[in-house]
């Protein structure tokens, strides 16, 4: 970067050729765009840089707590196992990030397909994401990644019919 | 059921209110509907804008409704002062260039958070001026006059170094002069162009949008040329119930009097 940063200036040097000057410019920006890129792949994997396991855990969570305090959100938590749900949104999302697992359940349009999420629950949902990585001190740029990972899914996820709230279970 | 006012959409996408009425960022349109309503719901803003230059201010007020994300109608009052110009042409004091808009705005196809592609938005304005005298006098050849825009617009989620980034891209048809305040059409053109304007902003948190807007304008009269609209803005969205926008806008020359660059400054209100 330092030797950049001189070339640079090497650039603005009114002494110097037009053309070396826009040799050394090429060079410069050459050298700057595979710094960029060697950084990036030497770069840990969203998931990594999510926190790993532990991290994941943490936003799962928090994102758990956010989307029950959503009142256009909770009635689709109707009659699903929690437990069961949270293992599955923290595979879902360490595959999402690049990370060492494996999602085996059902894809996005098949679990969601009866759900009839509509956009406003979906806009809640996103927003309860949102804040559960700001909880989890995720930074902005791998909120960003993350977010832009789980945007492209909207159409999945998202169905044109209205939601009927399932019939409660009662008791024995 | 869900005819409530509501606001599910994102904070920030939903733009503020602009000098036009319509939602827009800095000074310009986007494509985005008023409000925060998502499908089934109803978004509304208002807003106060003031733009003062060096020989000149402006006012402006703006209403804007939307239902289910589709459709928005705006109105807004727009209100130049001409503090520079007065003496100039002898004008009565406190004579004013004051004009009404009445938009409408349809989301054509897209999202601009959710689509890769973004969003397209048609939009059709009607402006009337309020002081048909004085814009006669300028040399319009009309008082009232419609114009119509295709817009597109999307938000990049992951863009340059991680922050957000939103891009918006218009063409309008038009021959408003000083878009409508010195009414539309004139002695050196008549007819409708096409003309482009686009916005970048940069969202490094997701309450504050940092941008730049350029528009090309018609330049019809020969008594006053015209020049495009450039601004800086800053606009910050502490929720989704207040936008706050603050801007640096050269309109290059306006009625005879060039350089006129000044502060914008426009507070919104989304319910």
């Amino acid at each position: 970067m330092r030797r950049a940063t001189f070339l640079m200036q090497v650039t603005l040097s009114p002494r110097v050729s037009l053309r070396t000057q826009l040799a050394a410019l090429a060079m410069s920006f050459s050298m700057l765009m595979s710094g960029c890129a060697s950084l990036s792949t030497d770069q840990a994997t969203l998931y990594e840089r999510l926190g790993g396991k532990e991290g994941v855990a943490l936003i799962v969570n928090e994102f758990i707590i956010a989307m029950a305090n959503e009142d256009a959100v909770r009635p689709h938590f109707r009659n699903i196992n929690i437990a069961g749900f949270r293992a599955r949104l923290e595979d879902f999302l360490c595959q999402t990030a690049d990370g060492p697992c494996e999602y085996s359940g059902r894809s996005m349009k098949q679990a969601h397909a009866t759900l009839g999420i509509e956009r406003p629950a979906f806009n809640a949902i996103v927003e309860a994401l949102m804040n559960a990585m700001e909880a989890s001190e995720v930074s902005f740029a791998d909120q960003n990644a993350l977010l832009a990972r789980l945007a492209m899914m909207e159409s999945d996820v998202v169905s044109a019919h209205p939601f009927k709230p399932p019939a409660r279970q009662i008791q024995p | 059921m869900g005819q409530e006012l509501s606001s599910s959409r994102l904070t920030a996408t939903a733009g503020t209110a602009t000098v036009e009425g319509t939602a827009g960022g800095g000074i310009l349109p986007w494509v985005m509907l008023a409000g925060y309503g998502d499908r089934k719901e109803i978004g509304c803003a208002a807003g106060l804008g003031r733009l003062s230059t060096s020989d000149y201010g402006l006012s402006t007020q703006a209403v804007a409704c939307s239902y289910s994300n589709r459709l928005e109608l705006s109105v807004a009052r727009q209100s130049l002062e001409l503090d520079g110009l007065i003496p100039l042409l002898g004008l009565p004091p406190n004579q004013k260039l004051r004009q009404q808009i009445i938009g409408a705005k349809v989301r054509l196809v897209g999202d601009v958070v959710y689509r890769p592609y973004g969003q397209l938005s048609f939009s059709v304005h009607h402006k009337s001026s309020r002081d048909d005298e004085l814009v006669r006098a300028t040399g319009a050849t009309r008082t009232s006059d419609t114009e119509a825009m295709l817009g597109w617009g999307k938000l990049f989620i992951d863009g340059p170094m991680g922050q957000m980034l939103y891009l918006n891209a218009a063409a309008r048809w038009t021959r408003a002069n000083q878009g409508g305040l010195l009414g539309a059409g004139g002695d050196r053109r008549d007819s409708r162009q096409i003309n482009m304007e686009a916005a970048a902003a940069v969202l490094p948190r997701r309450d504050l949008a940092l941008g730049v807007e350029y528009r090309r304008k018609p330049d019809n009269l020969s008594f006053a040329g015209e020049d495009d609209w450039k601004d800086l803005f800053v606009a910050w969205f502490p929720n989704k119930h207040l936008s706050v926008v603050a801007a640096w806008v050269d309109l290059g020359s306006v009625g005879t009097l060039s350089n006129q660059d000044g502060v914008y400054l426009s507070l919104a209100g989304s319910f």
